[in-house]
């Protein structure tokens, strides 16, 4: 194996047709190479080519087989298990699939419960922003023009024309520029005038009321209600319906100090 | 000079005639694909060392190849033809590695 081992020689090896060779150990590598690529026509060299032929041949067609199909040229068993595992993986596959279309289906159905809980959440504080007053409203309703120059008319006929409206139906009260809400309050002013919720207003008052404009002015109108003793008491009373009334005054809320809602009740519990 | 014709004229009859291995010997062809070469190299070898022999290469080379097909479909019968093919192959790589290494040193002497 090593090239400093002494060469073997064989005669029927060595070309014919170079006999002024020296010692064949002493032969430069490259005279070898070239006479490898003398030709010399004889029995067992055209077996050797035709063995080498046979080799290329097949070489080509081994090559050919491997890049047309690989799995043709595997065994069964391989195959077998081929096959097995294809089956393994896509039956996990399939699993998996049906996980993820699960976790979809539950992710849909999720959110639009979202959306349906928020959309009533919305509705919820529409309505409660237009009762609890924290929302400019607008709707058919009434006006209520009171004219008292004289001082007459006392807080108290002010609170029975809102106990009327409240009767007939009001949604949505302001009385001269104070929303009017559940825990409103109406006082007699020190110097004639009213307070409303801390403000104090004075002549001409405005009532502005949303409801049905037909309803609020009849419950207003009837005789000896309320309308009839602000003019008792000297004052001038104009009621005008409105088929598009404007709130615009809002009530700032402050966070309840005492009450708290009570949970809802469990089921069972 | 006539094996390298040889050679050429096996690959190019390859190319044009686009064989298609029977099904039979689909497993087989490889392994003796491989042994052939493995003989080549040795030939090669033998020739450098100045031992060749036509009559030496020719019989080892079909011994060889059929040996290599044998070992294979005796494998196949036993039930661990992959196994045995690996062995085959690993063998005939790693004589052909050395073969290869000895024609190394006597073409650039390192």
């Amino acid at each position: 194996m090593t090239p400093a081992r002494p060469e073997q020689t064989s005669a029927g090896d060595r070309p014919a047709e170079a006999p002024a060779r020296p010692d064949p150990a002493e032969r430069p590598t490259h005279e070898r190479w070239r006479s490898l690529l003398v030709p010399r026509l004889t029995l067992g060299h055209v077996a050797v080519a035709l063995l080498c032929a046979g080799l290329g041949f097949a070489v080509v067609a081994q090559v050919r087989q491997t890049q047309e199909d690989v799995l043709s040229g595997m065994r069964q068993d391989d195959l077998v298990r081929l096959l097995d595992e294809l089956t393994q993986r896509n039956a996990d596959l399939s699993d998996e699939q049906e996980e993820l279309r699960r976790d979809l289906a539950e992710l849909r159905s999720s959110t639009t419960s979202r959306e349906a809980a928020q959309e009533a959440a919305e509705i919820q504080a529409r309505t409660r922003g237009v009762l609890a007053g924290t929302l400019p409203v607008h709707g058919p309703g009434i006006r209520v023009e009171i004219e008292d120059p004289g001082g007459g008319v006392r807080a108290q006929v002010f609170v029975t024309i809102l106990e009327e409206l409240r009767n007939a139906g009001v949604e949505s009260v302001e009385l001269s520029g104070q929303r009017l809400t559940a825990s409103s309050w109406i006082l007699d002013g020190p110097d004639g005038g009213l307070v409303v919720d801390g403000a104090v207003v004075e002549s001409p008052y405005e009532w502005l009321a949303i409801g049905d404009p037909a309803t609020l002015s009849v419950a207003l109108d009837i005789p000896g209600g309320a309308l009839a003793s602000v003019r008792n008491a000297g004052g001038e009373v104009t009621v005008t319906e409105d088929e598009d009334v404007r709130i615009t005054a809002t009530k700032e809320l402050t966070e309840p100090e005492h009450a708290t809602p009570v949970p809802p009740e469990e089921p069972g519990g | 000079m006539l094996a390298l014709l040889g050679l050429a004229l096996g690959v190019v009859a390859g190319v044009m005639l686009d064989p298609t291995v029977p099904s039979f010997f689909q497993p087989y062809l490889p392994i003796a694909v491989i042994a052939a070469l493995d003989a080549l190299f040795g030939g090669l070898r033998a020739r450098f060392d100045g031992v060749f022999n036509e009559r030496v290469f020719v019989v080892s080379f079909v011994f060889n190849v059929l040996v290599a097909a044998f070992i294979v479909w005796l494998g196949d019968q036993l039930g661990v033809g992959t196994q045995l093919s690996t062995a085959v192959v690993v063998v005939l790589g790693i004589r052909i590695f050395s073969n290869v290494a000895a024609i190394r040193r006597h073409v650039f002497r390192a």
